[in-house]
């Protein structure tokens, strides 16, 4: 085991060089890096989202998913989400198959060829599917041999799903239906998706890593698993501009429009077009990537930026919760109000943002600046900073083990 | 680095561990349930129970090997569980916490459009979140009609 370990870790550098060859011929680009803004940058498109789905402030890139070294072996997927609240690319096996096929990707296996699949919980339901490694690239930055998950990968069916992943009674979202979107682009603040956790043999569960034999009958256990063959932010694995992301927003309209965009910028203080300039860094608890969010005299301790949720969502019980659509807010007139952030190294910054009565929004318009909905008012409360808040702004998104001037990583900055 | 690629656990025990908890039977579970059901969640997290008195409730709290804190509030009076709060690094079985109004979250959770990291519930009878963080998670769930006269919900942390 520990030698088959060690020999997948030699090859790495090879396959990366190859791969870089591979990827930009299977895009018609193969000239390298420069310093251009084409190279470490992608655009972001604010729409409905896959056909049917009707996504609202949803920011979505293109990504070019290959088999790890094989430039015959490619697909471009569209309609990714772009998230700051997760870490490592899941893609919907039911959005494969147009170039590549689950099967093309190479499995993160045990010595015996039992596949490790993943439980992905969320608060609104999960996900399960195996963890193989592919090629990506964003923009022109490649990430070779990532650990990804694919999502509802027919291999592994969901009858196999342990007790553990559905401890918490929500949705399997392992179609590009429920889940609303072709793949998510975990881009947030951690290298893994899980990281310590799941390291420890004596402590694993099933609700995250699971080892599944492939014959019949075919059973999963827990497993702990090595970070190297965790699935993995892709940013950490580019050549360069690995230290993190940022998230650039273009301003719309407050009444709302039919779509919008941005721009998805990948390092910080790497190029001279990416660098952190005046942006005020705010260190993340690191043990839950949460920064502090006092509103309304009410300290949010638990809370965090997140292009993954499509609102503010925060606890207000004087603003009233549509009646159709209880997720949102529904005020009688439009709200100003404020908030301020904290970072655990003090730094503070106010913040001003406006609600709108959601049920007066125009269902074509996929993106909606003063969408805000009511999150948790409990102790353990959080205000969850939506796309909303990234509109208009440049947001840096710092990744753990890396330093922003004197704070170190996690950390957020804007 | 870790020296081991996948390590693993003995094969037959860990399978008996999934499923006991697979099988987690919803009708003993502990919102608006009673102490039975309390001493069956922490059997779960193979965690001890520890009892805090006050006069109007007895509080449960169970801290698993993993970190899970489980904390169930339960009226003296009536013997049932009237408020929970759980946090760590992995879920706890929340399907067996909510008990008989696990379905009124799948429900909310079909619905829900918006945030893959919050879920609430905000009905008269019952209020429910759950916050999914970059690392670990926090809930909580209470009954509000059930809560003992005299108890302020601001201390059932």
């Amino acid at each position: 085991m520990e030698g088959k370990f060690i020999g997948t870790r030699a090859l790495f550098s090879f396959l990366t060089a190859c791969t870089c060859f591979a990827l930009g011929a299977c895009n018609g680009s193969g000239s390298g890096r420069s310093s251009s803004d084409t190279v470490h940058a992608v655009p972001i498109v604010l729409d409905a989202g896959p056909a049917q789905i009707g996504a609202v402030n949803s920011p979505f890139v293109t990504v070019t998913l290959c088999a790890p070294g094989n430039a015959s072996k490619c697909q471009t997927i569209d309609h990714v989400l772009v998230d700051t609240g997760s870490s490592g690319f899941r893609v919907l096996a039911g959005a494969l198959g147009n170039g590549v096929n689950p099967t093309d990707l190479v499995a993160i296996t045990d010595d015996n060829g039992n596949a490790v699949v993943e439980c992905t919980q969320f608060a609104d339901g999960y996900m399960w599917g195996t963890v193989k490694r592919a090629d990506l690239r964003i923009g022109g930055e490649i990430a070779s041999d990532v650990p990804i998950q694919v999502s509802g990968d027919p291999a592994y069916p969901s009858s196999l799903i342990p007790g553990a992943c559905i401890n918490i009674p929500g949705a399997e979202e392992d179609s590009v239906d429920q889940f609303g979107a072709n793949a998510v682009l975990g881009v947030g603040n951690y290298i893994q998706d899980c990281g310590s956790g799941c390291t420890d043999a004596g402590s694993q569960d099933g609700s995250a890593y699971n080892i599944c034999t492939n014959v019949t009958p075919m059973i999963c256990e827990p497993v702990a698993v090595a970070p190297s063959a965790q699935v993995t932010n892709p940013v950490a694995l580019f050549a360069a501009d690995n230290n993190g992301v940022q998230i650039k927003m273009t301003t719309v309209d407050a009444d709302g429009a039919v779509s919008g965009g941005g721009t998805l910028v990948f390092g910080i203080d790497t190029k001279s077009d990416n660098a952190l300039g005046s942006a005020t860094v705010f260190a993340l608890d690191p043990d839950f990537g949460t920064l502090f969010t006092m509103y309304a005299g009410t300290p949010l301790n638990r809370s965090f930026l997140d292009t993954g949720s499509n609102a503010y969502f925060f606890p207000d019980a004087s603003i009233p919760i549509c009646s159709d659509q209880t997720d949102f807010f529904c005020p009688t007139s439009a709200l100003a109000a404020s908030a301020q952030i904290e970072g655990l190294n003090g730094s503070v910054t106010t913040v001003d943002f406006s609600v709108q009565n959601a049920d007066a929004m125009s269902s074509a318009d996929a993106v909606e600046p003063d969408l805000a909905g009511p999150a948790p008012a409990a102790d353990l409360s959080a205000f969850d900073w939506g796309l909303p808040f990234f509109i208009g702004r440049r947001v840096v998104i710092g990744l753990e083990n890396t330093s922003f001037g004197s704070v170190q990583g996690p950390a957020d900055a804007f | 680095m870790q020296k081991s690629f996948l390590r693993f656990r003995a094969m037959a025990g860990s399978t008996l561990v999934v499923v006991t908890l697979a099988v987690s039977p919803a009708s003993r579970a502990a919102l608006g349930g009673d102490v039975a059901s309390i001493v069956h969640d922490h059997e779960t997290l193979r965690a001890s129970d520890t009892v805090t008195s006050t006069v109007l409730y007895d509080l449960h709290e169970a801290q698993s090997p993993a970190g899970v804190r489980v904390r169930e509030y339960v009226d003296r009076a009536s013997g049932k569980v009237f408020a929970l709060t759980w946090q760590g690094p992995r879920l706890p079985d929340v399907n067996a916490l909510l008990g008989s109004y696990a379905s009124r979250y799948q429900a909310a959770a079909k619905e829900h459009h918006g945030s893959h990291h919050t879920l609430s519930i905000d009905d008269p009878d019952l209020k429910v979140s759950v916050l999914r963080l970059q690392r670990g998670w926090q809930g909580d769930a209470y009954l509000p009609n059930a809560i003992p006269q005299g108890v302020d919900r601001a201390e059932l942390r």
